[in-house]
This record gives structure tokens, sequence and C-alpha cells, in this order.
């Protein structure tokens, strides 16, 4: 036992008693997660650009921008010209862009059925929910359009109906009230949790580089002819690399709780688990690997080959939801997917009955691969190529 | 001569080696399909979308003998709505906020006592909602809701103007095509994809990441003390190191040509109509990286350090261009323009959009620019440090 423990506190010591080790593994970490959280999560009145051009002289335009101005989300800014929206567009200055063509409100009155244009550099969440806002009101114009058409004979009667009709929509006198009991969770909190997977599965491939270098330069080996067991040198790597984790995730966690004040949503400790657990599968990951390829230098390599791929199936990314079926399916086998949901269903008040479900599955996957990889941790097998 | 000898060998190794192969050609294929194939649900038709119909809980306040709201009853018949919504009658406004916690109803509606009486008398009518667990059910339960009190907004807006007799007389118009068109972005109506957004962030990306290789291969040589050898024979270390940097450098050529192409046949990513321009993007964006990487390779004392910051300035340049998540706008414009990826990015997109060469060839020079910057840097740290034991 006091051997274990020897060995894994030289492990710490080694990796972060230096004061660059604990900069770069305790005190970067912690910074760059602060930076995303105060970019992606700090406002949560975040409004997205909409940038647009009116083309239209008549009264539908206007009305369209004035309800559009009425959502919160919106910001929207004006381009002199359908060139320079463009120009705009693929510059991402905005999620979306609108056009409302010349005679716009003409073409209503004349059942013509004009388009406004919606322009979008890349499909994202915002820009689709933007595009059928956009058309929900649009298709009221054309119908509403049509019944003063109905009603009316005169074009400049018409006009003047049409006018009054917006005039009278836009005191919105049928309504809603929202009311939000905060029972969903925050819409930041999934791409923190999902760049802090991305992050801490990085990290941990380091930790494990760290045991390969040992492997290869045959300290092992040396540390096998002292008076120790070769189970003991691997739980003590084992443990070493744990501690190390371990104190990073805490670092990271207390970075955004207490300098930034972020609220994270959920408890700081279900969080602080989640993570762990996830760590340990990530452990099992990177040392299955490394005991498949001897090569330390394609060890990182091969890493990388995983990381990101699980990253973008996992919904590190993008949520889960919008992927096509069978990609869901192949979420499952993903450990971030599981680590996510773990969030989502701490940060909806979610109780252990629910929790015990994705804990119960990382903690299946990190057993599986830690013994699969548990390999590299023992000195007994030095096949190692330089 | 010996830098030939020397870059044969460089690439012969590279080839050789089996994670290079898979890293550099099949993972940049693997994350264009899989972005390409996660975001198609999204990017393309939205008829592949399904949607799962969310349970909303219905409260009436209605006192006494007094009728529910019949427009909220017809509304929720109709087939259409029936897809997307299943209803739930609710008693009391506590039943259903306890159902909203457990996750019984995904939403919850609240109609006031005199709902249709208000509407329909051009009163004030407002429905309550309240918001529930799943955000996704929110935004589609949400949205239904919205949409149906507008039309109820508008169509009262209309009866108090124009008389209620307009409602019957307007027979839903026969819809010609849809009131809201994606427009084109490009010059020449070619379509656009986000697919191929997300081609050019992660080409550049692989390209930017070339520079490990760089790293490796010049720590390698020092680590396996292959290099005091080499150094023993009649080769100049420029000649070596020059020799090693061509040979990696051609793998990378050769690495953007594989996925510019094979994205163009497997995926049909169109990559625009100046391939010419396209390969001088890729070169200087490989130049950059690679002197990059050389500057990083010299300053450092060991591959791990270099590797890993190599790939940290990967992927933060590659993030605060904006080639991963959406990120917010005033970011991409400002901290964005400081990265390479967002010249390289800006040129690529335009030419991919067919626009005009007046407004591709600002960016280039830009890239260019850096390119030549880091060029000379990685040229005077050469000329410092130098490449031995």
């Amino acid at each position: 036992m006091n051997n274990i423990l020897t060995i894994t506190w030289n492990m710490v010591k080694r990796t972060i008693g230096s004061r660059k080790g604990f900069i770069s593994y305790i005190l970067l970490p912690g910074l760059v997660l602060a930076g995303l959280i105060s970019l992606t999560g700090g406002s949560t009145e975040y409004q997205s650009v909409i940038m647009y051009t009116n083309m239209d002289q008549g009264r539908a335009g206007e009305h369209i921008l004035s309800e559009l101005t009425r959502i919160r989300e919106y910001k929207l800014v004006e381009q002199a010209d359908e060139a320079a929206l463009k120009n705009a567009v693929i510059e991402q200055k905005g999620i979306s862009a609108l056009m409302i063509p010349a005679n716009y409100s003409e073409g209503l009155m004349a059942g013509e059925g004009p388009q406004i244009s919606v322009y979008e550099l890349k499909a994202t969440e915002g820009s689709i929910l933007f595009k059928m806002k956009v058309s929900e009101i649009a298709d009221r114009l054309e119908e509403t359009a049509a019944m003063v058409g109905s009603s009316s004979v005169t074009t400049e009667d018409r006009e003047s109906q049409f006018g009054a009709v917006l005039q009278k929509v836009e005191e919105h006198k049928v309504g809603n009230v929202r009311t939000d009991y905060n029972l969903y969770s925050k819409m930041g909190l999934t791409t923190i949790t999902g760049f802090t997977l991305m992050f801490l599965m990085g990290l941990v491939t380091t930790s494990v580089t760290l045991i390969m270098d040992d492997r290869r330069q045959r300290t092992m080996l040396r540390m096998f002819s002292a008076p120790v067991r070769s189970f003991e040198i691997a739980i003590g790597n084992f443990l070493g690399s744990f501690t190390v984790g371990i104190l990073q995730i805490t670092a990271m966690l207390m970075f955004g709780k207490w300098i930034l004040r972020y609220d994270y949503g959920l408890p700081i400790l279900t969080y602080f688990l989640i993570l762990s657990a996830f760590m340990l599968v990530s452990m099992g990951i990177a040392s299955t690997i490394a005991g498949m390829v001897r090569n330390p230098n394609n060890a990182g390599m091969l890493n990388m080959l995983i990381l990101t791929p699980t990253c973008m199936l996992g919904g590190c990314f993008w949520p889960i939801s919008i992927m096509p079926d069978y990609m869901k399916k192949a979420a499952n086998f993903v450990p971030q997917k599981w680590a996510i949901q773990a969030v989502d269903i701490a940060s909806t008040g979610g109780s252990w009955n629910e929790l015990w479900l994705p804990f119960a599955i990382l903690g299946l996957m990190a057993a599986v691969l830690l013994t699969i990889g548990s390999t590299i941790l023992r000195p007994s097998e030095a096949g190692v190529k330089a | 001569m010996n830098i030939w000898t020397i870059m044969i060998y460089e690439l012969r190794r590279l080839f050789r080696s089996r994670s290079m192969v898979l890293n550099q050609f099949l993972l940049p294929l693997v994350l264009i399909f899989l972005l390409g194939s996660a975001l198609s649900g999204v990017v393309g038709i939205e008829e592949t979308l399904k949607i799962e119909p969310v349970r909303v809980g219905v409260v009436s306040l209605s006192e006494g003998d007094a009728e529910p709201s019949n427009m909220i009853k017809s509304f929720l018949d109709t087939p259409e709505i029936k897809e997307i919504i299943i209803p739930f009658e609710v008693n009391g406004r506590e039943n259903v906020v306890s159902g909203l916690r457990s996750g019984k109803y995904g939403y919850a509606v609240i109609v006031p006592p005199d709902f249709d009486q208000n509407v329909l008398s051009g009163k004030t009518a407002e429905l309550e909602f309240i918001m529930g667990k799943e955000s996704s059910e929110n935004v589609i339960a949400g949205t239904v809701f919205d949409n149906f009190l507008n039309r109820i907004n508008y169509n009262q807006a209309a009866a108090v103007t124009l008389g209620p007799a307009v409602l019957l007389a307007a027979a839903p118009s026969a819809d010609l095509k849809p009131s809201v068109m994606l427009g084109k972005l490009s010059e020449e109506g070619s379509t656009y994809t986000a697919s191929q957004f997300y081609a050019a962030s992660m080409l550049l990306m692989f390209l930017l990441y070339s520079g490990m290789t760089v790293c490796t291969s010049l720590f390698n040589e020092r680590e396996s003390r292959t290099l005091f050898r080499i150094n023993s024979m009649p080769v100049k270390g420029s000649q070596l190191f020059i020799g090693k940097i061509l040979g990696i450098g051609l793998v990378t050529i050769l690495q953007g040509a594989v996925i510019i192409l094979i994205t163009h046949w497997l995926f049909g990513v169109d990559w625009g109509n100046r391939p010419g321009l396209l390969a001088l993007t890729c070169i200087l964006m490989i130049i950059a990286a690679m002197t990059l990487s050389i500057i990083v390779a010299m300053f450092l004392k060991t591959a791990a350090s270099a590797r890993s910051l190599i790939a940290t300035l990967t992927v933060i340049m590659t993030f605060s261009s904006g080639g991963m998540f959406p990120l917010p706008d005033s970011w991409v414009n400002s901290v964005g323009a400081f990265t390479i990826n967002h010249w390289a990015m800006q040129a690529i997109l335009r030419m991919i959009l067919h626009s005009e060469l007046s407004q591709i060839i600002p960016k280039l020079l830009m890239l260019a620019l850096i390119s030549f910057v880091l060029f000379l840097a990685a040229f005077i740290s050469y000329r410092k440090v130098g490449y031995h034991e």
C-alpha cells in the first residue's frame, strides 16, 4: 500500500509539481475554460444579429421589420443593398439575413405571391428558427392581403385598409405570457460541457503519454527492479494520473464558479462527479490506444483520430436531436453522449432515479477500457518500439 | 542532391507510418462525412426531420358552467397539429406545474376564462405558456402556439377593421409557392450548402495540423540520436532541414489535394470555379503552417510540448475563426481576424460562391503577407538556433 502511495505521489509531483507543470496542466486549462464560459454562457441576454435590406416602399415591408423588432432575441442591422447584404453574410456578420424585394406590398395586394429571400452561410438552429418566423409573418401577410382584397374594391381603398389592419395587428391584442420556472437546461451549458469534455479528453491523453514515456525510457523497468510488485506500479500510475485529472477538473470548476461566478445550473458536486466519471472513461480510451500502438508519437496522433469524431458524434458541438436517426443510435456508443445527458438530467433537477443510468454506462465503459488498457501501466511487457 | 535524398527518405518514412496515413488522409474525410451527414437534416430537405410530438398540458380556468375555449379545442383537433401536439386536459394550475416538473408534460398552456369572448369582441386576450424541461420541446410547442395566436391576432385585426364577414369570405389561398425562399449567396447560381462551409474549415484545420508532423520529424531525429550520426556525414545542417521540410510539404500538398478531390467526388462538395487560386490558397496556408511549426520547434525543448502547442494553436485558430461552433458575430470579426484560418476561409468561401476576383484578391494578399512574415521569422529563428545536437 505504501509503495502504491509513493508511486502515486511521485507521479503527481512530477506532473504538476514544477511551476511549469502547474501552469500548463492546472492554470491554463482553467483559464481556457473560463474564457470559453465568458464567451458563450456569460451573457444570458445575447442577441443574434440579423441583417436586412428593405427595398419595399409599402406598408408590408415595414410591418415585417416591426414584428421582428418585437422579438427580443434579434438585433436588426440594416445593409444598403443586396450586394452589401450578401457580403456581410459571407463575412459572418450575423446569423442570417433578410431581403424584402421591391414592390413587395404591391405584389401582395395583387395576389402575386411575392417571395422574401433569407440568406445564411451555415445552417444553425438560430437561422432555421429565424426563417420559420419570417415565413409565418409572410404567410399571415398574404392572407391579410387576400382578405382586404375580398372586402374592398378600389386600389387606394385597399391600400389604406391593408395599412389599417396591420396597424391593428401591431397592437397585439392577442398574445401570450411566458412563465419560466427555469425547468430546462441553460442554452450555453451544453456547449460548455461539450467543450469541457473535449478538453478533458485531450488533457488525459497527455498524462497517459507520460506513462508511455516511462516505458520507452525504461524507467518503468528500473522501478520494477526495486522491491515493488507489478500491480503496485500499475495502480500507482493509474491513481497518479487520476489524481492529476481530479485536480484539473476541480481547477476548471473553481475558475468558473468562483472567479467568473458562472451559474452552472446544477449542483457543483454532481457536475464534478459526471466529469470525473467521464475522465475515467477517457483514461481507459487513452491507455487502450497506448496499449495497441507502441510508438508514443503515433499514440498521440491516434488519440486525435478518436477524439474529434467521437466529440462530434456525442453531441459536443451540436445537439444530438438534430442528427439523423442512424447517427443517434451510433451516439449511444460514445461516452460524451452519456456525460452530456447526465448534465442535462442534473440541470433540470433530475434525481438519482434518472441519473444512475448514464453513470452506470460511463462506469461500465471505464471498467472495460481500463481493463484492456491496464497492460500499458504494467512494467512486465517492455516491448516498445522507440 | 543531398536535399533530394533526404526528402525521398522522409516521404518514404511518412508513408510507411500507418497512423500518419490514417490521420492525414482518413480522419479529415471521416470528419467531413460526419459533419455533412449529422447536419444533413438541418441543411437539406426539412421533411426528413421527424418531429417527436410534445405532450402539452392544457388548463382551462373557466369558472362554473362556462364553456372551455372552443378555439383552442378546434385548433388542437386539426390533423396537422395532432401530429405534433398531444393535449392533456388538466385541472388547476398547480397540477400542471407539478406535471411539468416531473416531466409528465413537455409544455403547458393556461387558458383564461373568457378567451374566446375577448378575441371575438376585439379585446385583449392572452394565453399563458409555461415552459417545460426540454429546450427542444419548448421551441416546438412554443412555435406551434405562437403561430396559433399570431393567426388569431391577424384575424382579429382584420375582423375589427373590415368587419367580421371577411373571415368567412376569404377562402384559404391555394399555396402557390412558399412565401420565403433561401436566397442564393453565390453570383452564378451555383448551389451552396453548409457542408461546403465545414469542408473548407476542416481542410484548413488539417493543413494547419500538418505542422505537427514537422515537429515530430525534427525532434525524432534528435531524440533517437540519429541527428548526431547524420551530422557526422557530409550533409549540411541546412540541407537536412530543407529536405525534411520539403518532404513534409509534399505530403501536405497531397493531403490537401486528396481532401478536395475525394470530398468532391464522394460527397459532392463544390469547391468553386477557380482551382488555380484554390491551390494557391492551400499552398500559402501550408507555408504558414510549416513555418509556424518550425518557429515553435526551434524554441521548445521537447517534442511533446511542441506538438501540444501546435495542436492547441490549431484548435484555437479554427475555433475563433468560427469553423467549429457558430460563435457570436462580434467575436468572429474581431479576434477571428487575427487567425490564419480567417483569411484563408474567406478566400475559399468566395471561390466556392463564385465571387468576383476583386473580392478574393485582398484576402489572398493578406494570407500571403502572413505567410511571408512567418517565413521570415522562421528563417531568422533557424539562423539563430539552427538544427543540430
